[in-house]
């Protein structure tokens, strides 16, 4: 069932690459972008969204920070963190908010491993 | 070991990041690195065959080239850095800068030798490090160094110096020369003390401390220095450091702080020696008491004046040694001065051990808790103060009596005309009343009464005069005084000289001893008289003075209202020179044996003491004129009671009897009259013994009259005792003379007894009586 | 050329840049956390692309004192130099972050060339072999060299400067132990390099999002 995914990156060129790996993977799910922490805000609480693609590295509050607000909003949502920044501190951050870290360049195969593992709990969780 | 492809090593050879370089035996380049290549700005294609001096030219690598020789014909390997070999070859950085390089040449595979290899390394960054570092930690060294002002010398092992730093040349005032690189010995005056240091110091003992030298700059002048020294290495090679502090300074004033306190310490001990002998040595009696008067510490002076010893002085207070009459006064004292920084003055007497009293004149001071007391010894003093007041009392009765001898002549004269009168009167009533002729008794009678009464005043004023009195001021009316005295005066003056007399109206009253002033102003008239000896004109004269500023400074008093007597003649006048001298006592212009010449210094006395002055005003053969100034007073004289009127006698009760004893028959037949006018009964006696008689019978007897001088080995007072044993309620009038009432005194009168002096008025005789009986 | 450098790529090939220059930043700050120890933060909030007279300008009006640079040359399709900049100041202060522990200032001195170059290559080095391996080519990358100067002598090193050399300038935030020590990275290379980026990041940009760097070019 088409699913709803959340890209959060400043980077233009990130969001379309990203958008072109679920294409890949999941033609038929939608999605919404953002640009920063703001405006990913603002479009979740408008938009229902299933799961959540956050880049670490942006402006004003980073992936992380973001990733704990939209868990507020919408627990148990599957997120998943992407740098290349892959220190310990931020994967364990990651990790303790129960987000999944991914490294970047994203690859298919990583992105398409957290969506499926996204896609089980999201069933999960209905039924 | 590793086996690489030649694609491999290729590719490694231009990876490296350092220099390579192949040389053939004829030290041409047969290849070199990307590295190199980039950093000497050469291909290898360009370098390929030609030589480093080719490539290189003008660069001094002799060096380089003698190793690389070496390589190849005998194999060595060389190892050149950069510090011993700076810019061996003109490389550059990738930012293209000098690129600091070691060199490391090697020969290449086995003998012979037919390559070289040259190894390159970039040491820029070390070396730029090291240089940094160590330009800072020179800049640090040197900034503590060359701007400390203690002279900083680094010396080898062996002990010569190595590094001085600017001070030391200051300090020593050696040059640079003649320090580094010799030995420091030839600074200190005892070379073999630094030797002894030198040595703990390079056995590397670190817990030496700062020792002092004397040393000797170049000139030759002793300086002081603290010398510190410590070992330190470096690379393992053996320095000290010393630190040479010129102490010269800090020691001079050291000596000069211990010879000041030497010298101290000696004026402490002068000054406390001093302090002591003066407590020891001083007459004057001094002490330290608590404030409770308890003695604590006390000088010899004590035992010397008072005989006590200190042991029984100290520890306890010195009521036991003050006299009963001013006992507690110490104690007193000391309270007054409880709080501190009080002090206080009084008179003490003490007892010496010998049971006579001293009178000590007492200054206490209370310091720090504790009452630190000097005592003078007055007793002398006060025993010569008190002969002199004495002696100036006798002085004034002296001078009085003098005064009064003086008057003697004239007073006989007067005496001698008044009871001329009397007897005169009396014999004419006996021929009047032989006669029948009762018509001018009366005149008689009273010429006769007259002249006794005034005789009885002049006597009275004698006796008033003569009597010794203790100076005793009062409010004086000078008017009434001057005439009352007039009398006397004329009687002084004597016929051949006119006294007129003017008393201002509304005199002002005086505080003055009226005795005084009549004596002075009986002196006055005497030496006025004295000056007129053929006779002249006298005046005295009392007026109301007041005296502004300029008068008053003129004649040496304050301004103020002054009550002026004077009195003026017409005699021979004084000159200035006796004028000067007039008010010196015993200074006289008058003969041998006539006048002892304290009259006007007296008199002058007598003014001052009064609060007034004294002025002469004299010319020679213009007479005199003598003011006396004294001060107005505001309160008005006392008068005297005016003497009774005899038509107001009392008159006596029914029965009333009266003793009369006197041995002169005419004093008694005179009072037995009165008595008898008065309706008293009167019984006589002559002397004491028939008057016990009576008194010892039942006679009613109400009032002993008795004179006190009676014959017969018992006197009126001894009567009136034995009298008041028979009959103690027993009144009595004493009759007695003006001296002897003096003698007598107040307490010689009990209840019921009165005195009447002689002469008396009959009518205050009565009175007396009268009073006596109705008590 | 009339046209300014910042016109020389489109706003997706410089937003492809700069995503490649982010990647490659973060990267290195999991090389410098291991080297320091504790949480590295390493952020580049933009890129632009300035002449060298416009890049010693922009750095010369902001930082007023002298300069430490860690400079690098890179060789391969794209050619040019890297300089990772901080204010003097600075320096000291990255070393300690670096270092951590309260080191003497003797110490702090001694190791300041070292870790200036290793800190720097780290940097650098994450950013041009990210972007090289992205643009799938290689770069040779020199060894760090620690300049002190200010702007003017970075940008102006031998070989001398040629016209229409272009340089990436990028501002880059750099935190570590509760230390702000925030630089510079530029990055000079000569039109030719940069005609070849700019090739090169269209090929990205195409691989990337399947459509071309140009395509998106109108407003969406």
């Amino acid at each position: 069932m088409p699913y709803k995914l959340l890209i959060v990156d400043d980077s233009k060129l990130a969001r379309m690459s990203a958008a072109k790996a679920l294409n890949a993977l999941y033609p038929d799910w939608n999605r919404i972008e953002a640009a920063n922490a703001d405006e990913a805000l603002s479009l979740a609480k408008q938009t229902p969204f299933d799961v959540a693609l956050l880049d670490f590295n942006m402006p004003g509050r980073d992936g992380l920070e973001l990733a704990a607000e939209l868990l507020a909003l919408r627990p148990s949502t599957p997120l998943a963190v992407v740098s290349a920044n892959h220190q310990e501190e931020i994967v364990g951050r990651a990790r303790a908010i129960g987000a999944v870290f991914l490294m970047k360049p994203l690859n298919e195969q990583a992105l398409g491993a957290f969506l499926q593992d996204a896609v089980r709990r999201l069933e999960q969780g209905k039924a | 070991m590793i086996r690489l492809e030649i694609e491999q090593l290729v590719t490694a050879f231009d990876a490296l990041d350092s220099g390579i370089v192949v040389l053939d035996c004829d030290q041409r380049i047969v290849s070199w690195n990307y590295w190199f290549a980039s950093a000497s700005g050469i291909s290898a294609d360009e370098a390929f065959g030609k030589t480093f001096d080719e490539l290189f030219p003008g660069r001094p690598i002799v060096r380089l080239t003698t190793s690389i020789s070496d390589a190849l014909s005998v194999g060595s390997s060389a190892f050149l850095t950069y510090t011993l070999n700076p810019d061996l070859l003109p490389l550059r950085t990738r930012a293209s800068l000098p690129l600091i390089h070691n060199v490391a040449v090697r020969p290449l595979g086995q003998r012979p030798y037919s390559h070289c290899l040259l190894q390159i390394s970039d040491v820029t960054g070390a070396a730029h490090r090291e240089r940094i570092l160590r330009e800072r930690q020179n800049a640090r060294y040197d900034a503590v160094v060359e701007s400390a002002s203690d002279a900083i010398l680094t010396l080898d092992a062996t002990g010569l110096v190595q590094f001085a730093n600017s001070a030391s040349f200051r300090e020593t005032s050696f040059e640079r020369a003649e320090l580094v690189g010799r030995p420091l010995d030839h600074l200190f005056e005892e070379p073999e003390r630094w030797q002894e240091l030198w040595v703990k110091v390079l056995s590397g003992d670190t817990s030496l401390r700062a020792v002092e030298f004397v040393a000797r700059r170049k000139d030759g002048s002793r300086i002081f220095l603290d010398v510190s020294a410590s070992r330190w290495l470096s690379d393992g090679r053996v320095f000290v450091t010393a630190i040479l502090r010129d102490i010269t300074e800090r020691h001079v004033a050291e000596e000069a702080l211990h010879e000041l306190n030497a010298s101290l310490e000696q004026r402490v001990a002068d000054r406390t020696q001093e302090r002591d002998r003066i407590w020891q040595v001083s007459r004057d009696m001094l002490g330290v008491a608590t404030t409770d008067g308890t003695w604590i510490s006390i000088n010899p002076a004590w035992t010397t004046l008072l005989g006590w010893l200190p042991g029984e002085i100290r520890g306890k207070t010195s009521e036991w040694l003050e006299h009963p009459h001013n006992r507690h006064k110490m104690r007193d004292a000391f309270a007054s001065v409880a709080l501190p920084e009080q002090s206080a003055e009084f008179e003490s007497s003490f007892r010496t051990r010998d049971g006579e009293y001293r009178i000590l004149s007492w200054t206490a001071v209370n310091v720090d808790g504790l009452l630190y007391c000097v005592a003078r010894d007055v007793t002398e003093q006060r025993r010569q103060q008190d002969a002199l007041n004495n002696a100036e009392d006798a002085l004034r009765q002296a001078q009085k009596m003098e005064a009064v001898g003086q008057l003697t002549g004239g007073l006989a004269h007067d005496f001698n005309n008044l009871l001329t009168g009397i007897s005169g009167a009396l014999e004419l009533l006996q021929i009047r009343i032989s006669q029948g002729r009762h018509k001018d008794v009366e005149r008689y009678i009273s010429t006769a009464q007259g002249a006794a009464n005034r005789a009885a005043a002049l006597t009275h004023r004698l006796l008033a005069f003569s009597r010794r009195q203790t100076l005793d001021p009062k409010a004086t009316d000078v008017n009434r005084l001057v005439r009352s005295m007039t009398d006397l005066i004329n009687n002084t003056l004597g016929p051949e000289i006119e006294v007129t007399m003017t008393t201002a109206p509304d005199l002002w009253t005086t505080l003055v001893d009226p005795n005084q002033l009549e004596n002075a102003l009986l002196n006055l008239c005497i030496n006025s008289r004295d000056a007129m000896p053929n006779g002249g004109k006298l005046k005295i004269e009392t007026a109301n003075r007041t005296l502004d500023a300029a008068e008053a400074f003129s004649v040496e008093m304050p301004l103020g209202d002054y009550v002026c007597l004077s009195v003026t003649d017409t005699g021979t006048g004084m000159s200035e020179e006796v004028v000067q001298r007039a008010f010196d006592p015993f200074y006289t212009t008058k003969p041998l044996g006539q006048g002892t010449g304290l009259g006007l210094s007296m008199i002058y006395g007598f003014a001052k003491q009064s609060g007034g002055q004294v002025q002469i005003s004299s010319a020679l053969g213009r007479g005199s004129t003598i003011s006396l100034f004294l001060p107005r007073h505001f309160e008005q004289e006392k008068t005297a009671k005016d003497s009774t009127d005899f038509s107001l006698a009392p008159r006596a009760g029914a029965g009333e009897t009266v003793l009369i004893v006197d041995d002169e028959p005419s004093v008694r037949m005179l009072v037995a009259e009165v008595l008898g006018e008065l309706g008293y009964t009167a019984i006589e006696s002559a002397d004491g013994a028939s008057a016990l008689q009576v008194l010892r019978s039942d006679t009613r007897i109400d009032l002993l009259v008795t004179d006190v001088g009676l014959p017969g080995g018992m006197n009126g007072r001894q009567l009136a005792d034995f009298g008041r044993i028979a009959r103690p309620t027993l009144k009595i009038l004493f009759i007695t003379g003006y001296a002897e009432k003096a003698a007598m005194g107040v307490d010689g009168l009990d209840k019921g007894m009165s005195i009447v002096t002689k002469p008396f008025a009959m009518e205050g005789l009565a009175a007396r009586m009268r009073e006596l009986l109705q008590r | 050329m009339t046209a300014g450098p910042t016109e020389l790529l489109n706003e997706l090939q410089l937003d492809a840049l700069t995503e490649l220059v982010n990647i490659g930043v973060s990267r290195a700050a999991s090389s410098l956390r291991e080297l320091v120890g504790s949480q590295v933060h390493l952020s580049v909030p933009n890129v632009t692309l300035e002449t060298r007279a416009g890049a010693i300008a922009i750095l010369a009006k902001r930082e007023i004192s002298n300069l430490v640079a860690v400079h690098q040359v890179f060789e391969g399709d794209i050619t040019g130099r890297a300089l990772l900049i901080f204010p003097e100041t600075k320096s000291l202060e990255l070393v300690r972050a670096i270092t951590g522990g309260d080191l003497p200032l003797e110490d702090i001195i001694e190791l300041e060339q070292e870790a200036l170059a290793e800190t720097g290559n780290i940097l650098l080095n994450s950013c041009l072999a990210t972007i090289a391996n992205m643009l799938q080519r290689s770069l040779k990358m020199s060894l760090p060299e620690v300049l002190r100067g200010n702007a003017a002598t970075f940008f102006s090193l031998a070989p001398p400067p040629e016209a229409g050399d272009v340089v990436m300038f990028l501002y880059i935030n750099f935190a570590v132990r509760e230390r702000d020590i925030s630089g510079y990275i530029a990055m000079i290379m000569d039109l030719p390099s940069l005609t070849a980026l700019t090739h090169l990041l269209n090929e990205f940009i195409e691989r990337s999002t399947g459509e071309t760097a140009h395509s998106l070019d109108d407003p969406a």
